[in-house]
């Protein structure tokens, strides 16, 4: 039986456009399996760090124990997450097979040791575990650089998507290079590179240029596909040109200590956030499915989150923090509702729809039109998604006052909240491989 | 006995598994044909070009129809224009995504 799948009068997709989030273009589920693990791992490790260090949060952002913690979320968490998504959305996307798959694997086996040698050399003050880690998570991510580097030129087919990955790839590794110097020269001071602002530097290439803007790209994409409604990426050129002079604006001002550049490229990093929250709100709005899942809901949630942090952050640079709260606990709040608020919780409500889709489809897809197979939804259970949700909302409120008043105990109620968010996350993630 | 209908109720039993409603609920078929020699023509188009469930969604077409008695050949004519909107949802589908609660 001759068997088509379009017909000659078919007309093609819009060029450059996935057929999905898994294809015949994807890797080894394995491959992204390992670092969404870690990532899931690293949150829950976080969130409960949060109650053993509740009352540092409250002082210096620059405490080993805070940097240390820190580290877990953005390397372990955040980038484990990133890494992940990127092994599987490229393909896709840009429709450019994995250069290496061995690659990507392996070099799991590189970060992870080297993110958990740099938090124990954070958490306890060792310089040289610090070196050591920050060496070999440096080689694992700059392994991750070239793979997806040399992906990309086997033959993407390009669009504004590819653009926001290519920018927040370009911000990973400067943020990683400059993260090295930093912990080199703190384990052999007689060699340190004094870098002025480097730390403001290291957390805007890596929060922003990485992580954020990775995010607003390739929610262009992920929105509309969950939440089925019409594409709407007419703007989306404009937020990355935005977003990248504001971080170039924060990133060379801290460098040559030019605050007037600095407040500019906050207000510029700020209106990119305005325009992407639009696009994003206008693309919820126009949904087809009313009722939100907790998967979107962390995501539209943290798009009022990304507004408080982006108001937050012209504040601090402009000087206009409310009277009695010290400049360090505003950086530190604004950095908390910046990390948790918008790229945890947007991370974590994709991951909660990446997830059940990547476990079904490698368990039943080959089963549709031949057997029964469950729905999605049913190999999920929305009653643990949703305390996670409600968890992880009141938690980061509860921190974010908490921090500002300068209140430890607070902070460490928070982490309880949080840690739950994590947790029920972690169960979802366990429950959808069982299922 | 090979005709619409059957394609249809075919294609019925194949189900978007996001979303949760079959193929025809969903107002994703435009045009079913069916010659005398048993090839089935389907024209239809998705709820968005960048579907997740593109390929789950073609797969399941070919094995449902497949199994009918008197199918030599299946073509899928996948097409973008008209676009499709949530409109082409059936009252019932429209009801189980809680479409009405605007």
């Amino acid at each position: 039986m001759a068997i088509l799948t379009r017909g000659p009068d078919a007309k093609p997709n819009p060029p450059a456009r996935s057929g999905g989030i898994a294809t015949e273009r994807s890797p080894e589920f394995s491959l992204p399996l390992r670092y969404f693990g870690l990532g899931v791992a690293a949150y829950l490790v976080a969130m409960l760090g949060l109650v053993l260090v509740g009352p540092a949060l409250t002082g210096s952002p620059w405490n080993p124990r805070v940097l240390g913690l820190t580290h877990v979320m953005t390397l372990g968490a955040i980038v484990g997450m990133i890494m992940g998504a990127a092994y599987q959305m490229v393909p896709v996307v840009l429709l450019a097979p994995i250069w290496s798959q061995p690659l990507g694997k392996a070099s799991f086996w590189v970060f992870l040791p080297g993110v958990l040698a740099m938090v124990a050399g954070f958490w306890f003050s060792q310089a040289a575990w610090l070196g050591i880690g920050a060496t070999l998570a440096g080689f694992a991510i700059a392994a991750f650089l070239v793979n997806i580097a040399l992906s990309l030129l086997k033959g993407a087919q390009w669009n504004v998507v590819g653009a926001f990955l290519v920018t927040s790839l370009l911000a990973l590794g400067a943020a990683v290079s400059l993260g090295m110097i930093r912990a080199l020269s703190y384990a052999n001071p007689a060699g340190a590179w004094v870098i002025p602002n480097a730390m403001t530097i290291h957390a805007h290439l890596a929060a922003f240029g990485c992580a954020t803007l990775l995010i607003f790209g390739v929610s262009y994409r992920l929105i509309p596909m969950f939440a089925v409604t019409a594409e709407r990426d007419h703007r989306a050129w404009g937020v990355l040109a935005l977003g990248t002079l504001g971080l170039l604006g924060i990133a060379c001002g801290s460098f040559h200590q030019l605050d007037g550049l600095v407040r500019a490229g906050a207000l510029v990093a700020a209106a990119s956030a305005a325009l992407w929250a639009w696009d994003a709100l206008a693309m919820f709005r126009a949904r087809t499915r009313r009722t939100l899942d907790a998967g979107l809901s962390y995501v539209y949630a943290a798009i009022a989150w990304l507004i408080l942090a982006a108001a937050m952050g012209v504040a601090l640079a402009w000087g206009w923090i409310p009277p009695g709260i010290p400049t360090d606990r505003w950086a530190i709040a604004y950095a908390v509702t910046g990390m948790v608020g918008f790229i945890t919780f947007t991370t974590i409500g994709q991951f909660h729809k990446i997830m059940p889709f990547l476990a079904w489809y490698h368990r039943y897809s080959s089963l549709v039109g031949k057997a029964k197979v469950p729905l999605i939804k049913d190999i999920y259970d929305p009653k643990l998604a949703w305390s996670g949700f409600w968890a992880a909302q009141a938690g980061l409120a509860v921190a974010v006052v908490a921090i500002l008043a300068g209140s430890g105990l607070a902070v460490q109620a928070a982490g309880l909240l949080l840690a739950w968010s994590a947790l029920a996350t972690a169960g979802m993630t366990i429950q959808t491989l069982k299922r | 006995m090979l005709n619409e209908t059957t394609v249809r109720d075919a294609l019925a039993t194949v189900y978007d598994p996001e979303i949760g409603l079959d193929l025809i609920t969903l107002g994703l078929i435009y045009g079913v044909d069916v010659s005398d020699a048993g090839a089935v023509e389907i024209r239809m188009t998705l709820t968005t070009p960048g579907c997740p469930m593109e390929r789950v969604i073609m797969d399941g077409i070919q094995h449902a129809v497949s199994k009918l008695d008197g199918v030599t050949a299946i073509g899928v004519n996948l097409v973008w224009d008209p676009r499709w909107s949530p409109d082409q949802i059936t009252p019932e589908g429209q009801k189980v995504l809680g479409m009405g609660r605007r």
